[in-house]
């Protein structure tokens, strides 16, 4: 057995490069691929599903009402409940994230995504109705634009003010909000596709 | 048995192989300082074998992987040892790769004809930070989702592509069961593979050039030993300044593991030492050498091994995406990346990201080509030297700005609390239900009750002197805006260091003497604090008996646990109690007799959930029988021969409606009623006709279910919380 090994490698060092037919080389290579590329392929299909699914954001969600709203402006948190899909999981009315809701006039309010539009870190809210990120210390106003300067005296990382959500005030004072992400690190607000 | 070894190695040629590894030529003989590659290759196989015996148990999705984590962990024999062994041999590993890369540039192993070699341990170690970042998220829980959140957004910030490769990262929109699947497929399958195959060649290319002797090892011995002294002094002041607990004042607080460490380096650089002659005859791999690696792993298993049983693999709450987590950071070897993000604002964020970490990978990259000349040798030495302190200073910067910062203080404390409430949780009799952890902790009066009452609540409550959520006042206090920045940080430290938590001790604090405020700050302190008295009840313990002790004690009823600042506070409660000549003060021992059995009533009363809800008709008719005679009891107690309570209120349909209703008074059904809303327990609110009638007309609780504030689910969980009704292991 070792004696065949070593004489077959003896030969091919010596061995010079047989001529062969192209159709061979060409049949070779294309086979070769063939096989290695099918699986690959059929891999890629589902490495790549996501891409193919939309974003299901975009209705008016229920919140609350408007007599939750501290008329000071304070902002509060409230959870979103909507129906949530997880590859095979649906689970109806289930909390999918959190928003800041304040109010701004009579029957105006304002939300924001409690998202940092920096690298997507969970804002908390200062008491004074400021708000800051808890990752790289962004600062944002009570209007969710955001300040040059954080209480460190450094410069604001975040490259935009928090994103505020559509909303709508019913009649009877009920709040709807549109619950959307938006793409991090970017000046603009674009949401995520 | 030779005969059969024989047949083997013809067919196969293992001895060859097992000549070839580990009979290598070592010049210059066995070195301590070879050990480094060596300690690599045993924390993969460590890994790899623990990984293994892990995944047997995983299970990645969103509704099993903190779960089975948690069963490994607390559950099955010897789970806590498996996966603190793999979480810090991960830790170990780090370590050794910067120790192993340091020593090749230093000793310029990279140059040619290494150069391939090198690139391919640049290779390996992006895999290994790979591994490690992958690896972080697999318990799913709060700690690795958001600090795994923070690495995704960044992918996401890249220009063009960003969005399109965030999305196959994490398998969709959002994070759930396909960003775990896909994070453990490259954790166990695509990164180990990759390992695997780089590690080969690495080592075959390795053994095809052989090791870089320092034959002239004598002559450096000096610089060594001041390396030495500096590396260790450096240890034990990080080790100082990491373990030294906030506050503390004596010399050696926290010095401890900073000798123990500190004395195991002087105590292996003295083996070193003394086992190392400066010049010695070549010898082979075995067994000289593997003995020297043996020791070495010894060593690195026994610091994992030390720190299992020390500290522990972590296990944080389960994942959130609506939960807020305040404490979210990369782990410690990432940290100097994450503190770099802070210098970058806007969108200067993808230079911090990804430019200059590319860059510093470009510049190790063209190491073998700079390294060419003397000066070329000396420049990449520095330049890794220097890669080292920054990359240490940085972490220095994160991790003491962080101390400094007393929300993320509390965040840390909380995330701790949270994550041993989720397991305890988890090892309840009932067990986890197959929706998941994060059911029963968002279900969990113990958990949510606080938040609840926080965010709903104690902008007029107070919860035994706070918001609900221990010490988080401290943070919210209305500071005056005047107040910034530098100043703003020693009030909140002096406020830390104090050691006041809670609001009411720090209102019992005397300002004036905390030395490291100034007068205007000590001030705008006390102002702060005035401002922090609450305008409703403090309603720690209000279904408990000794509650109503005190609600009828004269001296404390018109304090602000019950009252608050209510109007209520002067009203005819309040007076009824006090009254010397009519009122409870001025009861005789029959009538305090009579108060003792209504409290007692009260407190059967405060045990009912709503109708009796017993299937068994005949223990059904027994409890309704119990149920009469407490309130034919409580009515005759109540009544004109009695105390004469339902002068102003009703109690199970008899008396008048001017005051609260004590149908079930303080029962979990009560106080979901009157959280639901107050008017319907006789609460009334100033819009009501007859406010004017009442003590506390301007009084205004939210109808938080009416108005849509709360759900059923939020205000069951405030009331099972406000009555301490929640799972306590045995």
């Amino acid at each position: 057995m070792s004696e065949t090994n070593e004489q077959s490698e003896a030969g091919d060092a010596a061995m010079t490069p047989p001529r062969r037919s192209f159709m061979t080389r060409f049949l070779a290579v294309v086979f070769g691929t063939v096989v290695g590329v099918v699986p690959a392929i059929a891999g890629m299909m589902t490495l790549l599903d996501p891409l193919r699914r939309k974003s299901s954001a975009g209705e008016l969600v229920p919140v609350t009402s408007l007599e939750a709203l501290p008329s000071d402006g304070l902002p509060r948190k409230f959870d979103i409940r909507a129906d949530l899909t997880d590859a095979w999981n649906k689970t109806p009315n289930a909390k999918i994230g959190a928003i800041y809701l304040k109010r701004t006039g009579p029957k105006e309010v304002v939300a924001f995504s409690t998202i940092c539009p920096h690298a997507g870190c969970f804002v908390s809210a200062g008491g004074d109705g400021s708000f800051k990120c808890p990752c790289h210390d962004s600062e944002f106003n009570a209007d969710g634009s955001v300040r040059p300067m954080n209480t460190q005296g450094k410069a604001t990382v975040s490259p935009r003010g928090m994103d505020t959500l559509e909303t709508q005030v019913t009649e009877d004072g009920q709040i709807l909000v549109k619950f959307e992400r938006f793409r991090t690190g970017s000046t603009q607000k674009t949401p995520q596709g | 048995m030779k005969r059969i070894a024989d047949w083997f190695d013809q067919r196969i040629g293992y001895r060859g192989l097992i000549r070839g590894m580990l009979y290598e030529q070592i010049p210059g003989g066995a070195r301590w300082r070879y050990v480094w590659g060596s300690t690599l290759v045993f924390c993969f196989l460590t890994q790899v074998v623990t990984g293994i015996f892990l995944w047997m148990a995983y299970s990645p999705s969103s509704q099993t992987a903190w779960e089975s984590v948690y069963y490994i962990q607390h559950e099955m024999s010897g789970g806590w040892l498996l996966r603190g062994i793999h979480h810090f041999t991960a830790q170990a590993m780090i370590i050794l790769l910067v120790l192993h890369v340091m020593q090749v540039i230093i000793d310029g192993a990279y140059k040619a004809p290494r150069e391939v070699n090198f690139w391919i341990g640049l290779i390996l170690l992006q895999i290994v930070l790979g591994l490690s970042l992958t690896g972080y998220l697999l318990p799913w829980d709060q700690k690795g989702y958001w600090a795994t959140k923070v690495a995704t957004s960044l992918i996401e910030a890249m220009p063009l592509v960003g969005p399109t490769i965030q999305k196959i990262v994490i398998g969709g929109h959002d994070y759930g069961h396909h960003t775990l699947s896909r994070f453990f497929a490259l954790h166990a399958g695509v990164l180990p593979a990759a390992l695997v195959l780089f590690l080969i060649i690495h080592v075959y290319a390795f053994r095809r050039h052989g090791i870089t002797a320092k034959l002239d090892e004598h002559k450096s011995l000096p610089l060594a030993h001041v390396g030495n002294i500096i590396g260790l002094v450096a240890a034990l002041a990080a080790c100082y300044w990491l373990f030294r607990a906030p506050g503390a004042t004596g010399i050696f607080d926290g010095l401890w593991p900073g000798v123990i460490i500190g004395g195991g380096i002087i105590l292996l650089f003295w083996l070193i030492i003394l086992l190392t002659p400066p010049r010695r005859k070549d010898t082979h791999f075995w067994p000289d050498q593997v003995l020297k690696d043996a020791v070495a792993c010894l060593a690195v298993l026994s610091a994992v091994i030390f720190l299992t049983c020390y500290l522990g693999a972590p296990l944080a709450a389960p994942a959130d995406a609506t939960a807020e987590f305040s404490a979210a950071r990369p782990e410690w070897y990432f940290l100097f990346l994450f503190q770099l993000l802070k210098y970058f604002p806007g969108e200067l964020e993808i230079i911090g990201a990804v430019v200059v970490p590319g860059a510093i990978m470009g510049m190790l990259v063209l190491m073998p080509f700079i390294g060419k000349t003397k000066v070329g040798h000396a420049f990449n030495v520095l330049f890794v030297l220097l890669l080292l302190a920054g990359a240490g200073y940085l972490t220095y910067e994160a991790i003491s700005q962080d101390k400094e910062k007393p929300e993320f203080n509390f965040a840390v404390r909380q995330a701790e609390i949270d994550g041993h409430r989720a397991v305890q949780l988890a090892g309840s009799p009932s067990g986890i239900p197959t929706t998941g952890a994060l059911t029963l902790v968002r279900d969990d009066p113990r958990t949510m009750g606080p938040r609840l009452f926080a965010a709903n609540c104690a902008s007029c409550h107070r919860f035994g002197g706070h918001d609900g959520m221990e010490g988080d006042l401290v943070q919210k206090l209305p500071i005056d805006p005047a107040i910034k920045g530098d100043e703003l940080k020693a009030v909140l430290n002096a406020l830390q260091n104090a050691g006041a938590e809670r609001i009411q001790q720090l209102r019992a604090i005397d300002l004036t003497k905390i030395t490291a405020l100034t007068p205007a700050q000590q001030k705008a302190v006390q102002a702060a604090l005035d401002k922090s008295v609450p305008t409703a009840a403090d309603l720690k313990g209000f279904a408990t008996r000794k509650w109503l002790t005190e609600f009828f004690d004269p001296k404390l009823i018109a304090t602000h646990q019950f009252f608050g600042g209510t109007k209520f506070a002067d009203g005819k409660m309040v007076e009824t109690v006090t009254d010397k000549d009519v009122g409870v003060a001025s009861y005789d021992d029959a009538q305090k007799k009579q108060l003792a059995e209504l409290i007692d009533v009260f407190d059967q009363v405060a045990s009912w959930d709503g109708p009796i809800t017993e299937p068994d008709p005949k223990k059904a008719e027994a409890l309704a029988a119990a149920r009469k005679t407490t309130i034919d009891k409580g009515m005759e107690l109540m009544g004109d021969d009695g105390l004469t309570c339902l002068d102003c209120h009703k109690f199970y349909g008899e008396g008048k409606a001017s005051g609260v209703d004590l149908t079930d008074y303080r029962s979990r059904a009560w106080i979901r009623a009157i959280i639901s809303n107050p008017r319907d327990v006789g609460y009334k609110n100033k819009t009501d006709a007859n406010d004017n009638d009442l003590p506390g007309g301007k009084y205004t609780m939210p109808a938080f279910h009416k108005t849509n504030q709360l759900d059923e689910q939020s205000i069951d969980l405030l009331a099972r919380w406000l009555r301490g009704e929640w799972y306590e292991p045995k």
